[in-house]
């Protein structure tokens, strides 16, 4: 087990490498000119020129590169003299618009995001498996159809509609909850609450379907494995072969969709961020895409892929331990 | 010698789309302590139907089910699922066919023996348990317990996993042990094997046997008395000695000879029962194997119109209407071509 751990991280920091080098070339074959756009008003082609050397875009790609991922593992300084502005480790960048080194606008972003998807995480998850279990338990009867209806509602709703649709009634025609205003967590939890609430029911809504289908099908594809059959001829109730038997046998499908859709959340709900005014990395991106903001659409797409490589490997490493021969095959 | 096991008039059938299944249809045997009962016939004949009613393991929306079941003077269809609960894997055990698929990938071994103890011993300590379990690991032949116990099914031979799943039908000491074709998924030698280990454990701890099987070889070799089915009756029940030394019904006779045995000549061809077994949707009026049966002939119209009912001819219980005479006469000769 040590070992299929070790190994998988390993290949982690192998492809998290390659994951760099593919981004870094993607962004220098752009069609955008970061000299330029950093030039300002009054441009002139001495001036862009001029940009370009300073910025070290005149580099050899490779050393632009091997910049980069010096930046990364020890901070660097972007322009010099009086302009000189450093950012420390890990330094994945300078937004000359903006003014702002890119980790730390990311830093920034971040903590919404990550409320948002874990808060999210834990509605969906409840309710997907916990509608799955009743529909796959009384499968055929009227509450397995409400929940399945639920599931189709969900699945066929757009996010934006869902997210409207909730402000409306929770905040608007009921007044629930005040207005959304992002508060971090540590500085005030019951606003931190109030304003995420709806969006972790507008995500929620959207990804519980999935899993609700998951767990039913799951569910009662293992209700037929001759394993249950077993362990209903043992004489144990039906609670422990539903839960120890049945659900268990349907639950490793459930972690590897979970573990991916946390992660793809993780780098940024663009549109749920924007219908509820949330600062986190989907609007970040969103922005920066408008600005033409290279240096921080660059930092955006390495971290998300980075947060997807990592949450792959805890998948893999989850996988592993919910299932005994998987570690076989390490 | 008490009887443990009574199955009467036991009616079994499944609401499908297509319509009504008639899988068991009027069944009645008993078993006594230390007995082995083999049943015997086709697939679709009801073995394994009845083997999952005996365990109270019928209760979907679509099974109708009629008759009574007693296991140790406790009646499976009417008595409360707790109750039921309590017997299962205690009172009777049951092994099934394919132990590659019957024992839980996710939890070690003597974990899942340990739960069959565990569920009717709840007050059992920790130690308890695991000493029970390597006792019954033990008795079944699982070498190196102390290691074995914490490995999973994966890590064990088809054959191992069948001593597993033998182990947690054992733990308990049940009255009844079912065991649904338990060699059929298992290699020649391997088959010999856990064969031999039912019959050793029977001999020690006087469990009465089922063993559902169409081989009749390990028939010949492990059981009492026999119960031949067909499309969802019994048509003979008899000690398995006259069973293959005079059958009363053609169906059993047909059986007999589609098993070549070290008497048969080297290139004397294989009989087989022309036809097949019919759909349990639309069994035939009258007798069910008749539009087979090769002795219709002796009889007449009677096979067509009128459901024979077991009766004793000779030693043999059987549901057919041929006569005394008409039997001898059967047994005496090649099967006529229907």
């Amino acid at each position: 087990m040590a070992r299929f751990i070790v190994r998988r991280l390993a290949f982690m920091i192998v492809l998290l490498f390659v994951v760099s080098i593919t981004t870094f070339l993607l962004f220098s074959v752009l069609p955008v000119d970061p000299a330029s756009l950093s030039c300002g008003q009054h441009c002139t082609p001495e001036k862009i020129e001029a940009n370009r050397i300073r910025l070290g875009y005149d580099q050899p790609i490779l050393t632009q590169y091997f910049t980069y991922m010096k930046g990364i593992f020890f901070g660097r300084t972007y322009g010099e003299g009086a302009q000189a502005f450093s950012c420390p480790a890990p330094s994945l960048g300078y937004s000359f618009y903006r003014g702002q080194c890119v980790t730390s606008m990311i830093a920034n972003a971040l903590p919404a995001t990550i409320s948002l998807t874990i808060g999210a995480a834990v509605i969906w998850l409840l309710m997907g498996i916990g509608l799955g279990v009743v529909s796959a338990v009384k499968k055929g009867k009227t509450l397995d159809r409400i929940s399945t209806a639920f599931a189709i509602f969900g699945l066929s709703m757009p996010t934006f509609f869902v997210g409207l649709l909730l402000i409306y009634i929770f905040i608007i025609w009921l007044p629930i909850f005040p207005f959304p205003s992002y508060v971090s967590v540590f500085e005030d939890p019951v606003s931190w609450y109030q304003t995420m609430f709806l969006p972790w029911l507008t995500v929620a809504i959207v990804s519980a379907a999935l899993y609700t289908r998951l767990t039913r099908d799951g569910m009662l594809e293992t209700m037929s494995e001759d394993y249950v059959r077993l362990a209903i001829s043992k004489g144990l109730s039906r609670k422990k072969v539903l839960f120890k038997y049945v659900l268990r046998g349907a639950i490793t499908p459930i972690v590897t969709i979970a573990g991916l859709d946390i992660a793809v959340l993780l780098g940024g709900a663009i549109i749920t961020e924007s219908v509820f005014g949330l600062p986190g990395m989907g609007r970040l991106a969103f922005n920066s895409v408008s600005d033409s903001d290279l240096p921080v659409i660059a930092g955006i797409t390495l971290i998300t892929a980075f947060i997807v490589v990592v949450a792959n490997a805890i998948v893999d490493i989850l996988y592993a331990v919910l299932d005994p021969r998987v570690r076989l095959e390490a | 010698m008490s009887e443990i096991l009574k199955v009467e008039n036991l009616n079994v059938s499944f609401k499908t789309a297509d319509g009504l299944v008639h899988a068991v249809d009027d069944l009645s045997f008993s078993l006594t302590t230390g007995e082995t009962l083999a049943i015997v016939g086709e697939s679709g004949s009801g073995k394994s139907v009845t083997a999952s009613a005996i365990m109270g393991l019928l209760n979907a929306g679509n099974v109708e089910i009629n008759g009574n079941i007693e296991v140790n003077k406790t009646k499976i269809l009417t008595s409360k699922d707790s109750e039921i609960r309590s017997i299962r894997g205690k009172d009777v055990a049951m092994v099934f066919q394919d132990p590659l698929s019957a024992l839980n990938p996710y939890y070690t071994v003597g974990d899942q023996i340990g739960e069959a103890f565990l569920t009717h011993h709840p007050k059992a300590s920790k130690e308890e348990v695991a000493q029970k379990v390597l006792e019954v690991m033990k008795k079944v032949g699982i070498p190196e317990v102390e290691k074995r116990i914490n490995s999973y099914p994966h890590e064990f031979s088809g054959g191992m996993r069948q001593r597993v799943v033998i182990a947690i039908a054992l733990i308990n000491d049940p009255k009844i042990l079912i065991a649904d074709e338990p060699t059929t998924a298992l290699d020649v030698t391997v088959q010999a094997q856990i064969l031999d280990l039912m019959r050793d454990l029977q001999k020690q701890s006087n469990t009465a046997i089922i063993l559902i099987t169409h081989d009749l070889g390990v028939v010949a070799e492990m059981v009492d008395r026999v119960l031949v089915m067909y499309a969802g009756r019994a048509v003979e029940v008899a000690k398995v000695d006259s069973i293959f030394e005079s059958p009363n019904h053609p169906y059993t006779k047909g059986l007999l000879s589609a098993v070549r045995s070290l008497d048969t000549e080297v290139h004397a061809k294989l009989e087989t029962i022309p036809g097949t077994p019919p759909s349990l949707l639309n069994i035939p009026q009258g007798c069910s194997f008749n539009p087979r049966c090769g002795f219709k002939k002796w009889v007449g119209k009677k096979c067509e119109t009128h459901k024979p009912e077991l009766h004793q001819i000779g030693s043999n219980l059987s549901a057919c209407h041929l006569s005394e005479q008409d039997i001898k006469r059967m047994n005496n000769e090649e099967i006529p071509v229907a």
